[in-house]
């Protein structure tokens, strides 16, 4: 093989820029400064008219399975690039996998989750206008994608969790796990331990990151300040459950999952003006405010769902912050050892808040978890993810 | 069952609100019970007196006994004469009800012709009275022969259009010709005249669903409204209102009616305005659904089908503060929007929208969701109970649910009734405390059935509230309610206490259950005295508790109005009060003075009364001391401002208040203490800190304004003293027993501890007013002895005023007072 390699990243693209984008961002500037000639191939997955492949389709059936139709047209769009000038290909997120080619990496974080590992929680949720039709589509889903991962070289999973998910749906073992670090090169203040400012949650509020126990766990500790940072399509409805907590004696730890986050979030009543309580939707935050933020929080909650890898969480420890994960957490609790850099808790809100509770009282135990989190976020470099990166295109192109 | 749906079909033939109702009722009966329902109509013509007149005398001498029931929802259907009729009251003839007034007629006939005038004699003398309609309608035919139709005493509406028209219907709708009342809407009930004034209608809304279109490529695009066009659905001002909504969204309004010309005329310079005219059903649905928002806003609508229209399709409706039935499903930024009847506000809800339409969207969802609660199934259910089902069905579901072996069991003769003017499960007022708290506690020794006078428009029901505790709640009826009103209105402050007794035959359902209750009961406790009346009527022979919350006469001489009525009212508070003595067996009150003060005006003697005082709850664990370290530390980071000065504070001390003068005065002493212990944090929970919202206060005195009682227990365990600064007030200091009794120690002054038995020294600290900030900081400096002093304080009130102690206590009063034969 001769070298630089042509290399094409396959990026479908979805209008949002978050912790993969960077991630792809970084692999391509790896894939350069190592002499190879990179391009990116991206897709739009935002169709702009109700068609697969060209075939048109009704929007009444278009609408009946939201998220089966535009992942069938994505996908169509990737098993038609012609990528026969490139030495490898790199697929990144799902379903870019579909593009057909003998030298394939994929980079994996996940499947479409909804008709995967998500399947059963999206729809207790209510997320799906017809369940049968979802579970229908999933099924057609998996038989379509079965051919196009068989044929994948090689798997970087973004985690462990990401790795069983393959063994699990796929049956496929062709994969080592990749740990992404944080991106290099950012302006970072030193670490500082715990701090005496609001406990910090960082994540969209989207489904399935349970922003939601976070807000729940807060109205049981009324006297700790909490922040949640980030946007997203549930935030009006995280925003009323707050305020409905704050002026109602529901109790917060008899919350259902379906009255906190199993949920499509929906419906949410209006928050009247000037509502405050302990806890603040900080929204989008910059970077410098963030950084203080992180400074000033003697604690980080992620309580997500099933992550696929968790970059918040190593963010959080790279600021010497114990952290609070859920046992459910996916790969936040591969990164996050109970006791020894936070604390994995049960995902309710009742566990969440004796978890803050018990690291805003023991301040000995908050910083001790705090310097281990430095240690362990140190480990996961960019130079250590570069050489599994090395590592994975090698099985590929042996 | 056979049952007739019986209904005009008008002339000409619209089909209309009316109409789908009608069908819908049908088809609900047929599909979703094992009954069958028939619809019989009748044309009628309502352009003259005549023509209607002769309507009513068509149903009333319809014969529909091959029937077993019928339903009714429109005049003048309901002249069926039928042993079994139910009125689901969709509206009377409006113009001679509620916008008779917008005809500018006199309400009596001027000169009436002799034709005319022995009708309204027959029509005085006979009011409800079914056998007075053939001598009605002949001496009708006879004056219409005489005088013909465009006689000035047949002016329609007019006024004698107007009596004959409600004396008709007065016989239609007769308590004793009517099984059953129901009403499309609150609105509706409550417009005068429209229902006998004994009558409570039960609220029954009919659904108004489209079956959901699809959105398309205009989604959210235009505003949208679908209305007659005449005068009361108020389109000129919805025009007017589009003045204040910039941008270029369109208006479109499907319909017809007589004001287009003008509607159009005053719309001309406006051209997102577009009138759709006529517009087929079937179209509807899609044009609701990509519709921004509705804007709906009649006046005094009865319903508003429009409204559940828009809802089925998720959009949000728009609607004015005096739109009457739509107001009843929107709640202004919940459901929908709610704006004050003038085009600046209306056109300012509206552009509020447009700036932002996911607001829309969720209004639009959340109306969707209050719309789907209004279902056929509560129709029938409404309709015709537990009729709905056969007795097959009905055995399965009494199986299920186990209601119906509660019912069945024989009740105790034991047991205790107890008449209030409230329902006791709402937590609210310092009275509802205490009447769940004392008689739940009651309810562990004897069984007690709350008989619960309720606002009008509310459903009846019987409630379990705990084991051997339940509820029997009936609303006021609408004549009731509007007495209470009036008074209220006239008196400028709420007397819907006092009248709640002094009316109570305007609610006969009340007097029925508690006659219902009482019936081999061993007691009656009388909560308030304002239900006495309710004994007295029914002179029950079962003997009766007086719970004196207050002293009445006191309490209202300080607020009722210095008028004519405010004396009158007074008198009748006094009066009954004074007979409440002196008719019970005993008399509870809250405290020693009140007793006296009783005793002394009844001249009863004080082996009468009885001292029950109120209590609190003992919560079952108390914080541990690192705990309440910890948590205490939280609290003071959290309302510590970091931009302040001084000292960092180390000790937390806390009061809780409503905004009530005696609590504001407390405040201005804290704020005297806490700039003497700048190292003290102060908290002052509650809502009266909005009133020193502008004063500079000390950086350590802080107002966190209104928490909930779940924050408000916490920050009371954490905090190292609780503090009751009173200098004022009357009655016992109810929050200071709450502060015992959880642990926490107190300074208070002795002033605000009257009433209760505490020591100083022994289970709290007493500091007079000017030794406040000495005293707590003495408190504070030796935190073992507040901790030993804080446990004796939980174990006093454990002892002496838990509501379980009490709940006994008064136990023992009914023991007292039971003749034996019924304590078996």
């Amino acid at each position: 093989m001769p070298r630089p390699l042509r290399i094409a990243f396959l990026k479908p693209e979805f209008g949002v820029t978050g912790g993969l984008e960077a991630v792809v961002g970084q692999l391509e500037a790896i894939a350069r400064a190592d002499g190879h000639e990179v391009a990116r191939l991206g897709v739009d997955m935002r169709p702009p008219r109700a068609a697969v492949a060209g075939l048109e389709i009704p929007r009444p059936v278009w609408d009946a399975a939201p998220e089966y139709f535009p992942y069938l047209a994505g996908r169509a769009e990737f098993d038609r690039l012609d990528v026969r000038r490139f030495d490898l290909v790199v697929s990144t997120q799902s379903p870019s996998f579909a593009v057909r080619h003998p030298r394939h990496l994929s980079v994996f974080y996940h499947h479409h989750r909804v008709y995967y590992d998500l399947e059963e929680v999206y729809l207790r949720a209510g997320f799906a206008p017809d369940e049968t039709v979802h579970r229908e589509a999933g099924k057609l889903v998996r038989e379509l994608d079965q051919p196009c991962l068989e044929q994948v070289g090689w798997f970087l999973a973004g985690s462990g969790a990401v790795a069983e998910r393959l063994v699990r749906f796929n049956g496929l073992t062709n994969a080592s796990v990749f740990h992404a670090g944080l991106i290099v090169g950012d302006e970072r203040p030193p670490a500082t331990g715990p701090g005496t400012g609001a406990v910090l949650s960082v994540g969209r509020h989207e489904f399935p990151k349970r922003t939601e126990l976070v807000v729940a766990a807060a109205h049981l500790l009324p006297e700790v300040e909490v922040a949640l940072v980030g946007t997203g399509g549930r935030e009006a409805w995280a925003n009323a459950l707050d305020h409905r907590l704050a002026t109602s004696d529901d109790d917060p730890a008899a919350l259902t999952d379906e009255e906190t986050w199993c949920n499509t979030g929906q419906g949410a009543p209006a928050v009247p003006d000037g509502h405050r309580s302990n806890v603040e939707f900080a929204g989008r935050v910059s970077d410098a405010e963030l950084a203080q933020r992180f400074a000033d929080a003697p604690c980080v909650v992620a309580p997500a769902f099933q992550e696929d890898y968790g970059l918040t969480a190593i963010e959080a420890m790279a600021q010497g912050k114990p952290v609070i994960v859920c046992t459910d957490g996916g790969g936040l609790t591969e990164l996050v050892e109970h006791e020894r850099t936070g604390l994995v808790v049960e995902p309710t809100p009742a566990a969440i808040a004796a978890a803050i509770e018990r690291l805003t009282s023991d301040r000995d135990l908050a910083a001790e978890l705090g310097a281990n989190g430095v240690r362990r976020a140190a480990e996961l470099s960019w130079e250590a993810a570069a050489d599994e990166w090395r590592a994975g295109m090698e099985q590929v192109l042996a | 069952m056979k049952i007739a749906v019986v209904a005009p079909s008008p002339v000409p033939f619209t089909r209309g609100g009316a109409e789908r109702a009608l069908w819908g009722i049908q088809q609900a009966i047929n599909d979703l019970t094992h009954h069958e329902a028939e619809m019989i109509k009748i044309p009628v013509d309502e352009s003259t007196l005549p023509a209607v007149i002769n309507s009513y005398q068509l149903f009333s001498e319809l014969d529909l006994d091959h029937f077993d029931r019928i339903i009714t929802t429109k005049y003048p259907a309901w002249m069926v004469d039928h042993d079994h009729k139910t009125i689901l009251m969709m509206h009377v003839l409006r113009g001679v009800y509620d916008t008779y007034q917008y005809h500018h007629q006199p309400l009596t006939v001027p000169n009436p012709s002799d034709h005319v005038f022995a009708m309204l004699h027959l029509m005085r003398t006979n009011p409800g009275h079914r056998g007075a309609l053939p001598e009605f309608f002949e001496r009708w035919t006879n004056a219409l022969a005489a005088l013909g139709p465009d006689h000035p005493d047949f002016v329609f509406p007019g006024p004698f259009a107007r009596l004959a028209i409600r004396w008709l219907d007065g016989i239609g709708m007769a308590p004793g010709a009517v099984k059953q009342y129901l009403s499309q809407s609150k609105t509706v009930a409550l417009r005068e005249g429209y229902f006998p004034t004994t009558v409570t209608p039960k609220i029954v809304n009919l659904p108004g669903h489209l079956p959901p279109a699809p959105h398309n490529d205009e989604y959210g695009s235009y505003l949208f409204t679908a209305s007659r066009l005449d005068g009361p659905k108020r389109l000129d001002l919805l025009i007017d209102a589009m003045q204040y909504v910039p941008g270029d969204i369109e208006l479109r309004i499907a319909g017809t009616g007589s004001l287009r010309p003008q509607l159009e005329a005053q719309a001309a310079d406006d051209p997102r305005i577009r009138f759709l005219g006529f517009t087929r059903n079937d179209l509807l649905p899609e044009l609701y659904a990509n519709a921004l928002a509705v804007p709906f806003i009649p006046a005094d609508e009865d319903l508003g089908l429009i409204t559940l229209e828009a809802f089925s399709q998720g959009t949000a409706v728009v609607t004015c503060t005096d739109s009457g039935g739509p107001t009843e499903f929107i709640k202004d930024g919940a459901t929908g929007l709610v704006a004050e009847p003038n085009p600046a506000a209306i056109g300012a809800k509206l552009a509020s929208l447009v700036a932002d339409p996911d607001l829309a969207h969720q209004l639009g969802q959340a109306g969707k969701e209050r719309g789907e609660r209004i279902t056929w199934d509560l129709v029938v259910e409404a309709l015709l109970g537990d009729e709905r089902f056969t007795p097959e069905e009905l055995a399965a579901r009494g199986a299920e649910g186990g209601d119906a072996t509660e019912a069945a069991r024989p009740r105790s003769r034991r047991r205790v009734v107890v008449l209030t003017t409230f329902p006791i499960n709402d937590p609210g007022h310092g009275g509802q405390l205490r009447a769940r708290n004392l008689y739940g506690a009651l309810a562990a020794v004897r069984p007690v059935e709350v008989v619960a006078l309720v606002d009008f428009g509310h459903q009846p029901s019987v409630q379990n509230l705990a084991p051997h505790l339940s509820q029997v709640v009936i609303p006021r009826s609408a004549a009731h309610h509007l007495k209470g009103e009036e008074l209220s209105a006239e008196a400028r402050m709420p007397v819907t206490d006092v009248v709640a007794g002094s009316h109570i035959e305007l609610t006969p359902a009340y007097l029925e259950a508690v006659a219902e209750a009482a019936d081999g009961a061993s007691a009656i406790i009388l909560a308030e005295p304002y239900l006495l009346p309710v004994v007295e009527q029914l002179d029950l022979d079962v003997p009766v508790i007086y719970d004196a919350y207050n002293v009445e006469a006191s309490l209202k001489a300080g607020v009722f109005p210095d008028s004519a009525l405010g004396a009158e009212l007074l008198a009748q508070v006094v009066a009954v009060e004074r007979r409440a003595v002196v008719r019970s067996a005993r008399t509870t009150t809250c405290s020693e003075p009140d007793a006296v003060a009783l005793a002394a005006d009844a001249e009863v003697g004080p082996e009468h009364f009885t001292v029950i005082p109120n209590g609190t709850t003992i919560p079952a664990e108390v914080i541990s001391a690192e705990d309440r370290a910890a948590q205490g530390a939280r609290w003071r980071r959290r309302y510590w401002t970091a931009g302040s000065t001084g000292a960092e504070p180390e000790h937390l001390a806390v009061f809780f208040g409503s905004w009530h003068p005696p609590n504001l005065d407390a405040v201005e002493l804290l704020i005297e203490v806490a700039a003497e212990l700048p190292e003290t944090l102060i908290l002052s929970v509650g809502f009266h800190g909005q009133a020193f919202l502008n004063r500079i206060v000390p950086d350590n005195l802080v107002f966190p304004g209104m928490v909930t009682t779940r924050t408000k227990d916490r920050l009371l365990r954490a905090a190292d003293v609780a503090l009751n600064p009173m200098r004022l007030g009357s009655g016992t200091n109810l929050k200071l027993l709450e502060y015992l009794a959880v642990g926490t120690p107190v300074v208070s002054t002795p002033f605000g501890a009257r009433g209760i038995d505490v020591v100083d020294g022994e289970h709290l600290r007493f500091a007079e007013p000017d030794r406040f900030a000495a005293v707590l900081a003495e408190v504070l400096a030796d935190p073992a002895g507040a901790q030993v002093r804080a446990e004796a304080a939980r174990a006093l009130v454990s002892e002496r005023y838990s509501w379980d102690r009490l709940g006994r206590s008064l136990a023992d009063v009914v023991s007292d007072i039971v003749p034996a034969e019924a304590r078996r």
